[in-house]
């Protein structure tokens, strides 16, 4: 027979799977710290491609200059200060990153409860019948 | 405003009902005007501005999600400006790929911004921008305003200075390429209306969420005169000539849109505000409720008279009455001439078959061929038995002895001819005291699960386009 509570029931969780689900049931698949740390690490790998691109752009833009002077400089100092400045750029993003997608998997958790609970209204009913 | 009201219930209906065609729809046309507009005003390879390679991406990005029309758009511009200079080319990657890996990797439901952005300041409304990522977004959305007034004034430099950049290709990649850095980075004009923007949304979000009556509209009068002033001002102190009266006249037409966003999303009455109090073993609510302004679409009623017996049939709905023949019945029963489907069903259905069993116990039939199929919101409510009784049908209808409360013993009480158990209320009947469901033939006594096992359909969705064939009892 067909039962209208479990009918809007089940609409309702579909609802919810199409719109909002379809990000937090993804994320609240995985563990807390696997998605986080996963996605610091693409973080980080997008922050330093992105670093390299700024300093390649930069590279090229004062060429002449450092192809005038390159033995002028001390390239392991330069070489020491543009690496610590890619550390503290790297670490900035990597902490950013960390208390983001925290959140994110927080919030995502939190939205997933509803549709959980409602899966085991689903599931009694089922075993009612 | 009435009309308005009902204009946009109107819409809303509309787009509940077919967003799965109007979606698609409107990312089409976005991505035509998008690859239209790049290819207006850095369109340098003319391979490129193929009208029908412009069609082709449209088609593509339609059906696929809005970021990659943003990832498209890029590319395609990227493409175009190669064929002018490969420096420019360059520049304008690295601009988009860092955008895209710094920023949209956390904010990815922002990157439609980058494409609204220049498109706004080419049809001289840009302030619309920040007013309605203020209004239904988040502060961090005045970073993806700032980015997309980046993006303009990129190809605004490029089409402008588009003489220069050809000039310089006797000069070395390298003189090439500071030329457009150096233009990039020193224009002040762009960092002005970036901070403008940024300014705008924060304070348009910020006013928004205050809880004050008419938020949204002080939070969109405040961002208005934001911009203005941020704009204004700042051209003037870093000494760049701008049109006032431009800039005031697309404020306005911003506001507007601005306006029109509001009337969409946010339409509440204030004059029914409620402040409530309440407390609970945590808390002490304090409680402001705001009732939103909704007006139904009103319904159509069409009052037919029947030819047959004389009854009223009120069909209210909004479409063309269809004929009994066409509803759907699961039984392979025939309808009789009189246009009811109950009485040839209950002279021709077997006594008890493994259809009626099926039917009984909710399932659908196996083999079982619909006379014609109709939307899931028809349902006859009524059919009309061959001994002129009434039967009220499967859920309304409380005329179903099998269907008895259990008694407190546990068991089933056999209901008797024309009595009703207590417990499935007082329901009216055409003919009180007599049988009004269970008619002479093979199917009596059997259980049912609704009114003679006639017509499973689905129970009304109860809409605006909800349709049922309403008859009322013949005069007692």
């Amino acid at each position: 027979m067909l039962d209208e509570s479990r009918i809007k029931l089940m609409t309702r969780m579909a609802s919810y799977e199409d719109t909002e689900g379809r990000k937090s049931i993804p994320i609240a698949g995985y563990f807390r710290g696997d998605y986080v740390s996963l996605n610091v690490v693409k973080t980080a790998i997008s922050a330093t491609i992105a670093f390299v691109l700024v300093l390649a752009v930069y590279v090229y833009y004062n060429l002449e200059n450092f192809i005038a002077d390159i033995y002028k400089y001390d390239l392991e100092s330069m070489g020491k200060r543009i690496f610590s400045v890619y550390l503290v750029y790297v670490a900035a993003f990597t902490v950013f990153s960390f208390f983001f997608y925290t959140w994110k998997y927080s919030k995502a958790k939190k939205s997933i409860q509803e549709y959980s609970l409602a899966l085991k209204k689903l599931d009694s009913m089922y075993e009612e019948e | 405003m009435t009309g308005l009201l009902e204009i946009r219930e109107y819409l809303k209906d509309i787009y509940g009902k077919y967003d799965i065609y109007i979606l698609p729809v409107l990312k089409l046309i976005l991505a035509i005007i998008t690859f239209a507009v790049i290819g207006a005003n850095a369109g340098y390879m003319s391979r490129l501005s193929n009208p029908a390679l412009i069609l082709v991406l449209a088609l593509l990005c339609s059906f696929l999600p809005v970021n990659v029309l943003v990832v498209l758009a890029a590319l395609y511009s990227v493409a175009n400006i190669y064929a002018l200079s490969m420096e420019c080319a360059v520049v304008v990657a690295a601009v988009f790929l860092i955008m895209f890996l710094v920023y949209f990797r956390f904010a990815p439901s922002d990157a439609l911004v980058l494409v609204l952005t220049p498109i706004c300041f080419l049809m001289h409304i840009p302030y619309a921008v920040p007013l309605c990522c203020g209004l239904s977004g988040t502060p961090v959305s005045a970073i993806s305003c700032a980015c997309g007034v980046v993006v303009y004034y990129i190809f605004d430099f490029i089409k402008v200075n588009e003489t220069d950049i050809v000039a310089l290709d006797s000069e070395t990649t390298v003189t090439r390429l500071r030329f457009v850095v150096d233009g990039l980075l020193s224009n002040k004009g762009m960092l002005v209306m970036a901070a403008a923007f940024a300014i705008t949304v924060i304070v348009v979000y910020v006013i928004r969420r205050l809880a004050v009556d008419h938020a949204w509209t002080i939070a969109i009068m405040a961002g208005f005169f934001a911009s203005m002033i941020a704009v204004l001002a700042g051209d003037m102190s870093v000494g760049v000539t701008v049109s006032i009266g431009g800039v005031i006249l697309g404020g306005l037409v911003s506001l507007a849109l601005a306006f029109v966003l509001k009337f969409f999303v946010f339409s509440v009455d204030y004059t029914r505000t409620e402040r409530l109090q309440f407390e609970d073993d945590e808390y002490y609510y304090y409680v402001k409720a705001v009732p939103k302004v909704t007006l139904s679409v009103p319904e159509k009623t069409v009052k037919k008279i029947s030819q047959h017996s004389g009854e009223d049939r009120t069909v209210r709905e909004n479409r063309e009455p269809k004929e009994a023949k066409d509803y759907p019945v699961f039984n392979q029963a025939r309808l009789d001439d009189s246009g009811y489907p109950g009485a040839a069903r209950r002279r021709q259905a077997p006594a008890r078959s493994s259809q009626a069993q099926s039917l009984v116990s909710g399932q659908r039939p196996a083999g079982v061929r619909r006379e014609s199929t109709l939307p899931r919101d028809r349902r006859i409510v009524q059919q009309k038995p061959a001994d002129g009784s009434i039967n009220y049908g499967r859920s309304n209808s409380g005329a179903t002895p099998a269907r008895s409360a259990v008694s407190p013993q546990g068991q089933r009480p056999v209901a008797s001819q024309g009595q009703r158990p207590a417990s499935m209320g007082q329901r009216p009947t055409a003919h009180q005291g007599q049988r009004t469901t269970a008619p002479q033939g093979p199917r009596q006594g059997q259980p049912r699960s609704g009114g003679n096992g006639i017509n499973y359909g689905r129970p009304p969705v109860r809409n605006t386009d909800d349709t049922r064939v309403i008859r009322k009892r013949p005069e007692e």
